[in-house]
Order: structure tokens, then C-alpha cells, then sequence
């Protein structure tokens, strides 16, 4: 009897086992990151309320956050992360050449990078507006005063290429200084080679913190453009970009769902809202669907937190930055955040 | 007496002629113009002690900021319980060359020989770890630490590979004498900022996938092939000083052409390039700055990466005139070394 | 089997076999290699080949010598980066050439103070990365430099402020090409009158007075030439409106720095190639020469320095491809050249890294090769000639 019950349930254990493993593309991102015992995280060099390293090497920051949580969910603790920074010339080859298994690097989605770079945009972690920060003492109130100056900008971001195409459109003349590095610019900004330094609201924030006087600028409040940034992975192996896409999306679906980095262990057992349950493994299974254990997003959520945890603490009011949620505001709350659903 | 004529001399060096004094005194006048201000500013009005941004005297340098960045300044990021291993490794090093330097002359060359192979791998297993070490990963090396390893281990490729194809360029052979002439040429004929690039760009590419090469070896690779090119030249300069009676004697004596190249050629040619080599690794120290294109943080990136601190805003000519400073004087002692070479050679 | 061991006992027959194989292994090498890059290439989803030249490149320059703006393709882009290469690389050359003879001259001078000056900058110069010369220059003189509100002024016309120089633009150029066509005129007659004057030198013993002549044709009269033109054209001079000095051409601080930089470094290199040349003439050729009655001018400039140049070709042709390589710097404080805009910005917003790279690296060869073909030239001209 016990034993035909016994055979029976090795049956169908085998047969699900059988069926899961077929369902399962292979992955070798997500085999490497496990063997490997950490994830290879992409950021950047240095750039405080995204990513910066403080003096003894440990990273924090909006992107960073990103990195923490899928190490979370794929090997259970946020802090299995090595972090590569990448400078913008390196960013692309440095994942298109499989050195980091995801970018989190306040990137801009456009469509000649997905098309023509061989990437995929896994969705937006961060609306950012680009727009100048000048001197106080030049009295400019918006971009058309920029008229005749002079702009320190980072080479090869999407910066460069939307004020030269802004400024053309309106027959304003600007001149465009291109550095390496964000640094260099602000750099070459603050000791007056330029009248304005360009870059995202989110990033302007944070390096004006570089500034001598940070007090004698202020950051034009109207952006230009609107550039949505994401993680960012390579094209090819399906599954690896599937649990980064739905790891953001999780973190989303956390705020949206009021699940936060508190209250995940009383919900996860107690809530009777079906999507939380699934969202935190409790029902459904999801997680053993791309192949990680069915807490993934419990992981995620317990050690880093929602996304709107996240944003207070890196960009937000609890940070130095203090930016208003804004356009990264979930959708309900007159926002542009958006999940699709947990079903 | 003595006193008189010593003064007598100097008045006679400085002021023999009106033409003379003028010129002396023009020159006077501008060394003061220059260095006053930066003596002052370097010296005088500069803030040695003290903890933070606040304590330093405007005007002056703050070398509170060098005090409280050393550390990284010399070994980057590596993990400060760790460090004692990059000391150990230097001492290691220098103890290696002064063995060799300083041994009997009938040992030199085996002692040689067992340093080379020993020192390097033990430098590598001191510095990245494994085998009962914790493992520090590259990313966290930095500072003047990189700056040497990045230069040495850069030159052990070099070195050999520029024998080589010195020797490839003398040969009799006409498509290994083509060969090398192009691998010489070409190396030599491109700056080293693209070949940086292009190592960190393309080595991941050309090779199978799934192979991954550390940053950093990728940098030294780069580099080891371009200085491999000017060694290459160095090394050319010594085989085409010597007579070619050398080789024709060697040959006369039945040795083939690796026997005579090893025991005749070689060791005699590579005594007279070695000052040139000498400066070609001084060429080479000084190029490691430019792998900060590649976010790998030598003496001069780190330098730049602790001005990006928010603490310590606007610290740009004390990070430049400590790190400048620390080269200045490894190239310096170097290239002493290497005309002192060159004059005992002559006489 | 015995004619088989005499081949390969003929050395000759063996030279082919090593040479065969290091062909074919490196022939294997590159197949390999090219093959990996296009499978990884493919496997990656990434581009290749060169389209990418024709499309819009969208990228603002600000120093610009041919002509180029942000809606030309990535070709243009390419050409405005190797074209701002070789101006700096150029004028470098020239710079660093004058200051270096100075210097190398000065450390040879008998006056004690200004050779062990000479001395101490040649040993300051020689070993410090030529980086912090770019970023000293940059970031601690220029940038020092009054802002454009209180811009130096030189004679109301030419500009001096922390973002460079500007300077008076010609509104058309008819003029300067009349009179640069008279200036060369002028060389012409002068190179035939040179002739002349020699052979008949030669024939005759007879001095011509060449130097009163050149003066006239090489010096005066392209001066009046270029007075006349001057004034005959309308200039744009630079007004400050609004941010910056408009009108005119901006001489941008990043090429200031950059050529400073190359000149400071690479004339300590030529110092002592100077020196080395100066000091390889033996004395007794001085001697010699003041043996034949030559006065000390006609010495240093008829025996010392032709014999002194034939020593110094070589390493100045190593310096000066130096400098082309070196100008590469730039892209470390911005300054527009073919590895900041191609490598950087072109690269960046194409990916295609493999033929990027190609196109920068064959820049640089090509150049460089030039510029060893025109030294050679040079120094098969002035070589001994033995008769």
C-alpha cells in the first residue's frame, strides 16, 4: 500500500520534474551567476544617488538597489554582487562581451541601441528629464537662455546628441564640449570652461554635490527630453532576460501591492490577496518557472525593499538628492511606474 | 682662502662679463617669478595636519588630504587587513633583484634564471590570493602598487617577446624577417590610449565565447605587445653593435644558430641595450597613466578618482603634485641608473 | 630515404620548412580568431561591416576645420577628427622643434646658471607621464585664465579667456590668395636666382649678394603683401554678446592645452637629441673650420650643424612620430580629435568597435609612415655623400 502510494508520488514527481525541465530554455547567464556564487553588475563610475562607491569600496544607490535585488532573488542574498564600473565609452562592450551579466547603469532606452547594439531594455527604473545646471550669477531661467554659451557634456551619451539636436531645432548656438567622463565635464564645468553642464535631473542632483560651491548653481527645473533608463541585458538567452525584466517588475508590483521590506514576512503568511501570495511565493509557483526558488521576490523585497523604499532612500527625501517622485510616481498615484500583473 | 676662491669662482660663473651678469640676473629674476608662488604655495601657506576639508588654510596646499588618502593613494582599494601582503610581495621583489644585483658572477645567471621563475607567480599568489590567502579580486587593486605591477608584469611579457623579434628582424630568414618587421612597426606605429582600447574591446571578441580575461591582464597584454615593439628596437641597437665577427666565430666553433645566439650573441648585446632598455621601461611606467581609459585605477586614476569625493572638493593640484611627485622620482632614480650604466659602459 | 635525410640536412631546405610553419601558424591564428569574432559577433547581435559611415552622425563638434555640422554622416565626423589630429600634431612638431633646439642649445651654453637650468627642465620634463602635463595645462593654467567677461584683450582684437582664444576671422580670403600667389612668385625667382648665384660661384669665384636679395624677396616683400591684404579685407572681429565673444574663430583652450602640453614634453626629448647631435661633432672639425679662416657663424652654421643634423634625423623622426601618436592624449581634457570623436562618441552611439578601431589604428599608420617616408627622404638627403 505505502508503497504503491510512495510509487505513485515518485510518478508524478518525476513527471513534473520532467515537464518543468522541458518548459525550461536553457540559460547560461543564470547557470554561470549560480556557479559563480555572485551576480556581475554593471554601474556606474560614480555617481552618487545611482551608484558610488563610498572610501572603503561599498556601493549604494537607485541602480545599485536594482543589483541587490536580483542577486536577492537569483542567489538569495542581495549582497552576492560584484560591482564593474563602466564609463560611458565601456558600458556597451563591457556587457556585449559577457563581462557583466546586467547593466544597471542609468542608461537611456533608444531604439538604434536596441536595434543596432545587440541589447534589450529589461523596462525603466528611472524617468529622467535632461536638463542644465548653470551659475546663479548668469540669471538663466530656462534652456532658450542658453543661447550662445557654452555646454560641457559627457561624449557618447544621449545628452550629447538631444541638446545639439534641442539647441538646432530652435536656431539657438550653443557650443558642445564632449569629455570622457561625466566627471571631466563637471570638472571642466565648475572651473569655467563652461556656461552649463547637461545631464539627466536624477544625475544632476547627485553631482552637483561635486561642485565647489554647490549653492552658486541651480538646475534649470524644465527638461528637455525625456529619456526612460533601465537594466539593461544582451540579446539571447530568453530565461536570464525574463527574471531581469519581472525582478524590476516585482519590486513595482511590491509598492503598487503595499508590500514592503517590513511587512513581507507577516503577508507572505497571512494575506489573503492572491496576487501578494503569488508575488511572494506563497501560492503559484512562479519562481520555479524561470528556474529560481518560489522566494524570490520575498528575498528581494525582505533585503532590499520595494521600489519606493528604494527611491526614498537613494534619490528621495530620506537622501541627500531630495527629488520629488515625480514622473516616477506609480501610475496611480499620477505617476508614469507601471507593472503588468503578477498572473 | 678656500672661501675666497670659491667665491671668486661663483662670481667668475655668474658675473665674468656684463653679458654675463645680465643674463644671470634675467634668469634670477624668472626662477623667482616661478617658484616663489609655488613655494608658497606648497610649503609656507600649506596645512599639513588636520582631519577634514575645514581644517586646511585657503591659499595653500592641503596636504591634510593626501594624509587621509594615502592609503589608497598606494594600494587602491584593497582591503586594508590585506595589505601586508602587497608589502610582502614589494620586499619580496626587491630582495630578488638585490640577490641577483649583489651575487658572485658565476652565480648570477642561475640566480637570475630562479628568480624569474620564482617571483612572478609568487608576486601574482601574494597579491590575488588562493592556496590559504583570501582572494582579492583586481577591481580592488589600485594606487602606486598597480602602477609597478601593471609595469613589471607588462615588461616580463615584453621582454622576451622583444628578443624575439629583435632577433626575427636580424634574421637571415626572409618572411620571418618580414613578420617581425611588421609586428614591430605596427605596434610602434600606433598610440598606446588605442591599443588599451583595443585590447580591453577586442580580446573578449576574438577569442571562443565564454573565456573571460580579467581587466586587468587585458591591459597588460595591450601593453606588454606595444612595449615588446620598442624592446624589440633596444634590443636591436645592442646585436647591431657588435661585430659580426661574433656570430661568424661562434659559428666556425660548431655551435647552431640558437646555441650561438644564447651564449655569444645575446649575452653581450643585451649588456649594451640594456640602458636603452632601461628607458624604454621608464617609457613604460609612464604610459601605465593611460589605463585609467579603461577605469583601471593606477597611481594618476585614483589620484583622479578621490577628487570626484564630495569631501574633498577641489583638491586637484595636491592629488596631481603627489602623484607627479612619486613618478617623477621612480623614472628619475631610474634613468640615473641607466646613464650610470651607459658611462661605465663607455669607459 | 637518404635523399629525404639530405634534404633535410640542406639548410636551405630546412629555412623553408621553419618559415612555412610560422606562416601557417599564424595564418591558423588569425582564421581563428576572425572566426570567433563573427560568432560571438552574431551571437551577440551586433553589427558590422561599415554602413554605419553613412549614417547621420547628430554629433555637435565645437572645432571644426572642414566644414562639418551635426547633420553630415559618421565619414565627416571621421575627417573632422583626423583633420584636427594632424593640425595639432603639426604645429606641435614646429614648436616643439624651436623650443627644443633652445633648450638643447641653452644646456651646451657656458654660462653655468642658464645650463643647469636647461639641465633641471630637461630632467623635470623627461620624467613625468606626458598625462599630467595634459591635465596641468588644462585644468591648472587655463582654466585659471579670467572668464570671458573679463577676457584679456590683445590690441582690441584677439581674445584671451578660459575658453580659449579668439580671434579676428577674414570675411573672404580673395585677397590673401593674391597675395600668398605673390609670395610664392617671389620664391620661385629667389630659388633661380640661388642657382644662378651658385653656378656662377662655381665658375667664376664671384660672390652674388643672395642674403640683400633673399631678404627682399622672402621677408619684405611677403610682409607688404600680407600688410596690404590685412587691411584691404573686412575682418569679423569677436564681440562679447550674451555668454561668449561671437564672430571670429575660437581657438578652443582644449587644443591651447593640449599643444602646450605636447610642446613643454616632447622639447625635453629634443633638448637632448640636440645636445647629443652638437656634441657628436668632434672639435677638431671646429678647428678646422676656424683653420680656413671661417668665422664662428659660418662654422656652427657650415660644419657643425649639416654634420650635427645627419646624427640627429633619426631620433627627431622618432620624436616627431611621437608626437602624432601622443596628440591621442587629447581625448583625456576633450579635445576633439580622431580617438575622442570616433573611438568616444562614434563608437558609442554605433558599437561597432572592431571597425572603429581599425579605422583609428590605420589613421595613425598611415601618417605615421608618411611622415618616416618625407624623414628619410630627408636624411638620404643630407647624408654623407662620398665621393
Amino acid at each position: 500500500m505505502t508503497i504503491r502510494v510512495l510509487s505513485v508520488v515518485a510518478m508524478l514527481a518525476a513527471g513534473i520534474s520532467f515537464a518543468q525541465a522541458q518548459q525550461l530554455a536553457p540559460s547560461p547567464t543564470l547557470d554561470a551567476v549560480k556557479a559563480r556564487g555572485n551576480l556581475e553588475c554593471g554601474v556606474h563610475l560614480g555617481l552618487p544617488g545611482f551608484s558610488f562607491a563610498n572610501d572603503k569600496g561599498e556601493w549604494s544607490g537607485l541602480d545599485v538597489d536594482y543589483c541587490r535585488a536580483l542577486a536577492a532573488a537569483v542567489l538569495g542574498d542581495a549582497n552576492k554582487v560584484k560591482y564593474t564600473p563602466t564609463s560611458v565609452q565601456q558600458r556597451w562592450p563591457i556587457l556585449q562581451s559577457g563581462q557583466v551579466d546586467v547593466l544597471s547603469r542609468n542608461s537611456t532606452i533608444t531604439f538604434s541601441r536596441n536595434a543596432t547594439l545587440g541589447l534589450n531594455f529589461q523596462g525603466i527604473n528611472f524617468y529622467e528629464g535632461q536638463t542644465f545646471i548653470v551659475r546663479k550669477s548668469t540669471g538663466v531661467k530656462d534652456a532658450e537662455g542658453l543661447d550662445g554659451a557654452s555646454v560641457c557634456v559627457a561624449a557618447g551619451s544621449t545628452e550629447e546628441k538631444n541638446a545639439a539636436d534641442w539647441f538646432r531645432e530652435r536656431n539657438l548656438k550653443v557650443t558642445i564640449t564632449n569629455f570622457q567622463k561625466n566627471d571631466d565635464a563637471i570638472t571642466a564645468y565648475d572651473s569655467g570652461r563652461c556656461d552649463a553642464y547637461t545631464a539627466g535631473v536624477g544625475a544632476l542632483a547627485g553631482q552637483r554635490a561635486k561642485l565647489k560651491v554647490p549653492d552658486d548653481h541651480i538646475i534649470l527645473t524644465k527638461p528637455i527630453s525625456n529619456d526612460p533608463q533601465g537594466p539593461v541585458t544582451r540579446w539571447g538567452d530568453e530565461r536570464w532576460q525574463l527574471i531581469v525584466r519581472w525582478v524590476l517588475n516585482g519590486t513595482i508590483a511590491a509598492e503598487m501591492l503595499g508590500v514592503t521590506s517590513k511587512n513581507v514576512d507577516e503577508l507572505k503568511a497571512n494575506s489573503k490577496n492572491s496576487e501578494v501570495r503569488r508575488l511572494l511565493g506563497a501560492e503559484g509557483g512562479f519562481g520555479a518557472m524561470m528556474g529560481l526558488s518560489n522566494d524570490w521576490m520575498y528575498n528581494a523585497i525582505k533585503q532590499v525593499g520595494n521600489y519606493g523604499e528604494s527611491y526614498e532612500r537613494t534619490v528621495g527625501m530620506g537622501s541627500p538628492l531630495k527629488l520629488e517622485r515625480g514622473q516616477n510616481q506609480l501610475w496611480t498615484k499620477g505617476g508614469l511606474l507601471f507593472t503588468p500583473p503578477f498572473q | 682662502m678656500n672661501r675666497t676662491s670659491a667665491l671668486s669662482l661663483w662670481r667668475e660663473r655668474l658675473f665674468g662679463t656684463p653679458f654675463t651678469g645680465f643674463v644671470t640676473l634675467a634668469l634670477a629674476f624668472g626662477i623667482a617669478w616661478v617658484a616663489v608662488p609655488i613655494i608658497r604655495w606648497a610649503l609656507i601657506d600649506a596645512t599639513w595636519s588636520g582631519t577634514t576639508r575645514a581644517d586646511c588654510a585657503p591659499g595653500g596646499a592641503c596636504w591634510v588630504f593626501i594624509r587621509a588618502r594615502f592609503g589608497q593613494f598606494m594600494y587602491g582599494l584593497y582591503p586594508v587587513d590585506q595589505r601586508w601582503r602587497v608589502d610582502l610581495a614589494g620586499i619580496a621583489f626587491v630582495l630578488g633583484i638585490a640577490a641577483v644585483v649583489f651575487a658572485p658572477q658565476r652565480l648570477k645567471l642561475r640566480l637570475g634564471v630562479f628568480m624569474l621563475v620564482l617571483l612572478p607567480p609568487l608576486g601574482i599568489w601574494l597579491l590575488s590570493g588562493g592556496f590559504g590567502l583570501a582572494y582579492v579580486e583586481t577591481r580592488e587593486w589600485g594606487g602606486l602598487m598597480l602602477t609597478l605591477f601593471i609595469s613589471i608584469y607588462a615588461s616580463l611579457i615584453a621582454i622576451p617577446l622583444g628578443i624575439l623579434f629583435a632577433l626575427g628582424r636580424q634574421s637571415q630568414l626572409r618572411v620571418i624577417r618580414l613578420i617581425s618587421v611588421v609586428f614591430i612597426e605596427f605596434w610602434r606605429g600606433v598610440p598606446i590610449i588605442a591599443v588599451i582600447f583595443l585590447a580591453s574591446l577586442l580580446l573578449p571578441l576574438i577569442l571562443p565565447g565564454g573565456i573571460g580575461i580579467d581587466r586587468l591582464a587585458r591591459a597588460v597584454i595591450g601593453l606588454g605587445f606595444v612595449i615588446a615593439a620598442y624592446m624589440a628596437e633596444a634590443v636591436r641597437g645592442g646585436l647591431q653593435a657588435l661585430p659580426k665577427g661574433q656570430r661568424e666565430a661562434a659559428t666556425a666553433l660548431g655551435l647552431n644558430y640558437w646555441k650561438a645566439t644564447g651564449l655569444i650573441i645575446l649575452p653581450q648585446a643585451l649588456r649594451i641595450s640594456l640602458p636603452a632598455m632601461t628607458n624604454e621601461f621608464i617609457a613604460l611606467i609612464k604610459n601605465t597613466t593611460l589605463v585609467l581609459v579603461v577605469s583601471i585605477l593606477d597611481l594618476l586614476g585614483i589620484a583622479q578618482a578621490s577628487l570626484a569625493d564630495p569631501n574633498w572638493v577641489g583638491m586637484n593640484m595636491e592629488a596631481y603634485a603627489f602623484s607627479g611627485a612619486i613618478y617623477w622620482l621612480i623614472c628619475f632614480a631610474l634613468s640615473r641608473w641607466s646613464r650610470s650604466l651607459e658611462n661605465k659602459r663607455r669607459l | 630515404m637518404s635523399s629525404f635525410l639530405s634534404l633535410i640536412n640542406d639548410k636551405r631546405v630546412r629555412d623553408w620548412i621553419y618559415q612555412i610553419a610560422v606562416v601557417v601558424f599564424l595564418v591558423a591564428l588569425t582564421v581563428f580568431f576572425v572566426r570567433n569574432a563573427s560568432e560571438n559577433m552574431v551571437k551577440a547581435g551586433i553589427a558590422s561591416g561599415f554602413d554605419f559611415l553613412w549614417r547621420t552622425s547628430g554629433i555637435e563638434v565645437p572645432f571644426v576645420l572642414t566644414g562639418y555640422t551635426q547633420a553630415d554622416n559618421i565619414l565627416a565626423l571621421f575627417w573632422v577628427g583626423v583633420a584636427n589630429t594632424m593640425l595639432v600634431t603639426v604645429i606641435a612638431i614646429v614648436l616643439a622643434t624651436a623650443l627644443g633646439f633652445v633648450v638643447g642649445i641653452a644646456r651646451l651654453s657656458s654660462h653655468w646658471l642658464l645650463s643647469t637650468i636647461a639641465g633641471a627642465y630637461i630632467e623635470f620634463v623627461r620624467n613625468i607621464p606626458l598625462l599630467f602635463f595634459v591635465l596641468f595645462w588644462y585644468f591648472g593654467v587655463i582654466a585659471a585664465l579670467p572668464a570671458p567677461r573679463q577676457s584679456i584683450s590683445l590690441f582690441g582684437v584677439a581674445f584671451l579667456n578660459n575658453r580659449g582664444v579668439t580671434i579676428p576671422l577674414p570675411d573672404g580670403i580673395e585677397n590673401f590668395r593674391v597675395a600668398g600667389l605673390v609670395i610664392l612668385a617671389c620664391a620661385l625667382v629667389f630659388w633661380a636666382f640661388s642657382l644662378w648665384a651658385r653656378r656662377r660661384r662655381e665658375r667664376t669665384g664671384q660672390q652674388a649678394p643672395t642674403l640683400v636679395v633673399g631678404l627682399a624677396l622672402l621677408v619684405a616683400v611677403p610682409l607688404l603683401m600680407l600688410a596690404w591684404a590685412t587691411l584691404a579685407t573686412r575682418w569679423d572681429v569677436p564681440v562679447l554678446r550674451g555668454f561668449n565673444y561671437r564672430g571670429g574663430f575660437a581657438v578652443i583652450p582644449e587644443f591651447v592645452a593640449l599643444l602646450a602640453a605636447l610642446v613643454t614634453y616632447t622639447a625635453g626629448f629634443i633638448a637632448e637629441i640636440v645636445r647629443g647631435g652638437i656634441q657628436s661633432v668632434s672639435h677638431g672639425q671646429t678647428e678646422a673650420g676656424s683653420a680656413l679662416g671661417l668665422r664662428s657663424g659660418q662654422i656652427l652654421r657650415l660644419v657643425t650643424i649639416p654634420q650635427a643634423l645627419r646624427v640627429m634625423i633619426p631620433p627627431m623622426t622618432s620624436q616627431y612620430l611621437n608626437v602624432l601618436k601622443n596628440s591621442s592624449f587629447g581625448a583625456a581634457i576633450a579635445y576633439p580629435d580622431v580617438v575622442s570623436l570616433f573611438m568616444g562618441s562614434a563608437l558609442n552611439n554605433t558599437g561597432q568597435a572592431i571597425e572603429i578601431i581599425a579605422m583609428t589604428l590605420a589613421v595613425y599608420l598611415v601618417i605615421g609612415l608618411a611622415v618616416s617616408a618625407f624623414m628619410n627622404w630627408y636624411n638620404a638627403r643630407i647624408a654623407l655623400v662620398t665621393r
